[in-house]
C-alpha cells in the first residue's frame, strides 16, 4: 500500500536535496545567491 | 516538560537578541564621509569638509573615492588611478550579471560612451564579472560597449564596491578620483540626458567647458 | 452563537486549556513565531541606517519568505534566489536553491509557514483585530477552495516558468513574482528602506503603486480571513504543503481517542478538514487543533524511522 512507501520516499528525498544543495555547491551557486542578495533588489522592492 | 520548554524559549530568545544586536552593531564599517577623502584637496567644492558644504557634495562623495587603486579589467589589462587622471572626468558604471535593470539600460549606456568626447570616458565595473566572464563580454558585446570593464581591484575600488547599496549605480569622477554629484540609482528615464547633465556638473565645478554627445 | 460555530471559513477563538503550554497568556506557538521573526531579521543596524546586511549568511536561504532586500533581513529569499537562478541573463537549474526548499519541505512541510514565517505573524496579528469576521455561506466556501489553487499558479508561473522563459525585450528575465506580486517584499523591504532614503521615495513609479495596492488588499483581507496569503497567494506554502504528506513532522490524529467535536475544524486558520485530512497540503502546521482538543487526540512531532512512521500511518 501507498502507506508502507512514505517512509522510504522521506529518505529518498532528504538524500536528493542533500545531493542537490552539493551540487549546487560544487557548482557556485551559494555565490550567485549572495552575489544578488548583498545589493538591494530595486525590482523586488517595487522600483524599476 | 512545559517548565522546560519555557526556561529554553526565554533563554533563547534574550541569547539571540543579544547576539544579532551586538553583531548588527560591531560587524559593519561605516562609510568613509566627506571629510575623510578629501584630505588635501582645498579646491573642489565637492571635497570642502565644512558641514554646509558637504550637504553641497553631493551623495556620491560619502560613498567614497577613487584615488588610490588598482583594478583588472575583463580583456586582462589593468586600470589605476592614472588611467582616471587621464581624463577630465569619468563616468563609472556598477552592475551586476544578477541585476536586470542593469543589463537592459546597458545599450544606452554603450551608444552615451560612443558619443562622447576624448576627454570624457564610460568605465563599467561588474561586481560579479570574476569567474563568468564569458557572461558579462556576451553582455558588454550584445550592448556594444567598447570601453574597459573592471571586475576585480583593490584599494578605494573595494571600499567603494562595497559601500554601494544599490545595482545599477552609476558616479561621476574627477581626475583626481573624487566623487562628484550625486549617485544616480537605478535604471533611468533618459540615461543619456542624466548622464549628461552629471558630467557637465562636474567639468563646471572643476573649471572646465561643457561638453555635448556627438552625433 | 451556533452561526460562528458554523462558519468554516474563519475560525472562532481558540479555547485556553490548563495543561496547552502558555507563557504570560503568549502561546508557544506565538513565542516561537516572534523569535522566528528577530531571528531571519536580526540586522537591526541595517533599519536605523537604510541599508542591508552583506555578510555571508546571504547566501543562506531561509525557510520563509523573507525579502533579501529587507535591511533586517540576515540570509536569502528562497523564492527571490529561485527565480533568480533560473532567470536573469543566464538560467540554470537552481541546485542550490531547489535543494534548500527541499530539505526544509521534506523536513518541515509547512511548518514554517505556522511557525517561522514573519508575514505569516503579521496576518495573525492582523486578524486578532476585534471585527466581525463574515461568516461563510456555501458560495464563500466553494470560492475559498477554489482559490487555494490560485497559489500553485503562481509558482508554476510566476516563480518558474515565466523567470524561465519570459525573455523581456531586453533580453533579461526579471524575477516576475517579486517584481509584480510578493507583499512580503513592499512591505520588508521597499517601506523600510524607502523611509530611510529619500533618494529611493523619488524613483518610485507607477509599479511601487500596484505593489503597495496589493499589499493593501493583502493587509485588508488579513483582517477579515485568517491567513489570506497563505490561503490563496503564497508560492513557498505552495510548495512546503507539497510534501506535507510525506514530510519527517507530521501531525496525526488518533481515531479512537476523538470524540467528532470538530472544536479542530473551528480554531484551524486554514479551515482544513482536521478530522479527514490532517495532513493536508493546507495545514500550515501552527498546532491550534492539538491545543483546543479535549481528548488529547491529536498530536504532532517528527518521525523518526521507518517503523515509527509505519505505527503512525496506523494510528
Amino acid at each position: 500500500m501507498r502507506n508502507k512507501r512514505i517512509p522510504a520516499v522521506r529518505f529518498v528525498v532528504l538524500a536528493a536535496a542533500v545531493l542537490s544543495i552539493a551540487a549546487g555547491l560544487f557548482r557556485q551557486e551559494h555565490l550567485e545567491v549572495m552575489q544578488k542578495a548583498v545589493k538591494i533588489c530595486l525590482e523586488c522592492i517595487g522600483i524599476g | 516538560m512545559m517548565k522546560k520548554r519555557k526556561i529554553l524559549i526565554l533563554f533563547a530568545m534574550v541569547t539571540l537578541i543579544t547576539v544579532i544586536s551586538a553583531a548588527g552593531c560591531s560587524g559593519k564599517e561605516n562609510p568613509p564621509t566627506a571629510a575623510e577623502t578629501s584630505a588635501g584637496d582645498g579646491d573642489k567644492s565637492s571635497d570642502e569638509t565644512s558641514a554646509a558644504d558637504a550637504a553641497d557634495a553631493g551623495t556620491a562623495s560619502r560613498l567614497g573615492s577613487l584615488k588610490s587603486f588598482s583594478a583588472g579589467t575583463l580583456d586582462g589589462g589593468s586600470f589605476t588611478q592614472d588611467d582616471i587622471a587621464a581624463k577630465d572626468v569619468t563616468v563609472i558604471n556598477f552592475w551586476s550579471l544578477t541585476c536586470g535593470p542593469c543589463i537592459v539600460e546597458m545599450p544606452d549606456l554603450a551608444a552615451f560612451a560612443k558619443a562622447l568626447p576624448d576627454n570624457v570616458q564610460v568605465v563599467t565595473v561588474c561586481l560579479d564579472g570574476r569567474g563568468n566572464e564569458d557572461i558579462a563580454e556576451s553582455v558588454l558585446a550584445e550592448a556594444g560597449f567598447e570601453g574597459a570593464t573592471l571586475i576585480s581591484g583593490d584599494g578605494d575600488l573595494i571600499t567603494l564596491c562595497g559601500n554601494l547599496q544599490y545595482t545599477p549605480t552609476t558616479l561621476i569622477v574627477d581626475s583626481e578620483g573624487g566623487l562628484v554629484g550625486d549617485a544616480i540609482i537605478g535604471g533611468q528615464k533618459d540615461l543619456s540626458e542624466t548622464l549628461l547633465a552629471a558630467v557637465n556638473g562636474a567639468l563646471k565645478t572643476s573649471g572646465k567647458a561643457e561638453i555635448s554627445l556627438e552625433e | 452563537m451556533s452561526g460562528m460555530h458554523r462558519n468554516r471559513i474563519n475560525r472562532s477563538k481558540p479555547k485556553r486549556y490548563p495543561d496547552s503550554p502558555r507563557l504570560k497568556g503568549m502561546s508557544f506557538q506565538r513565542m516561537v513565531q516572534l523569535v522566528s521573526a528577530v531571528l531571519v531579521n536580526g540586522y537591526l543596524v541595517g533599519f536605523q541606517k537604510g541599508k542591508i546586511y552583506t555578510g555571508g549568511t546571504k547566501a543562506v536561504c531561509v525557510p520563509v519568505l523573507n525579502c533579501y532586500s529587507c535591511p533586517g533581513a540576515l540570509g536569502a529569499c528562497p523564492i527571490g534566489a529561485l527565480q533568480t537562478a533560473v532567470g536573469g541573463i543566464r538560467g540554470h537549474f537552481p541546485f542550490y536553491v531547489m535543494g534548500s526548499l527541499m530539505l526544509f519541505g521534506i523536513i518541515l512541510g509547512r511548518v514554517a509557514c505556522g511557525f517561522l514565517c514573519p508575514f505569516g505573524l503579521v496576518q495573525d496579528l492582523l486578524y486578532k483585530i476585534p471585527v466581525p469576521k463574515p461568516e461563510a455561506g456555501p458560495k464563500l466556501k466553494k470560492a475559498d477552495r477554489t482559490a487555494r489553487y490560485l497559489k500553485y499558479v503562481i509558482l508554476a508561473a510566476a516563480v518558474i516558468l515565466l523567470p524561465a522563459f519570459a525573455v523581456t525585450k531586453s533580453g533579461v528575465r526579471p524575477p516576475y513574482f517579486c517584481k509584480y506580486i510578493c507583499p512580503a517584499g513592499t512591505l520588508g523591504g521597499g517601506l523600510t528602506l524607502m523611509a530611510g532614503n529619500p533618494a529611493l521615495r523619488e524613483l518610485a513609479g507607477p509599479l511601487f503603486l500596484w505593489k503597495i495596492l496589493v499589499l493593501i488588499a493583502v493587509l485588508a483581507a488579513a483582517i477579515f480571513i485568517s491567513r489570506p496569503f497563505c490561503r490563496y497567494l503564497c508560492p513557498l506554502g505552495a510548495f512546503y504543503g507539497l510534501f506535507n504528506r510525506f514530510s519527517f513532522f507530521q501531525m496525526s490524529l488518533n481515531k479512537d481517542r476523538c470524540v467528532g467535536c470538530k472544536k479542530c475544524e473551528h480554531v484551524c486558520p486554514m479551515a482544513v478538514e482536521v478530522t479527514e485530512n490532517i495532513n493536508s497540503p493546507e495545514c500550515i502546521r501552527c498546532g491550534k487543533c492539538k491545543a483546543v482538543c479535549p481528548a488529547g487526540a491529536i498530536s504532532s512531532g517528527l518521525v523518526q524511522s521507518p517503523k515509527q512512521s509505519r505505527e503512525d500511518m496506523a494510528k
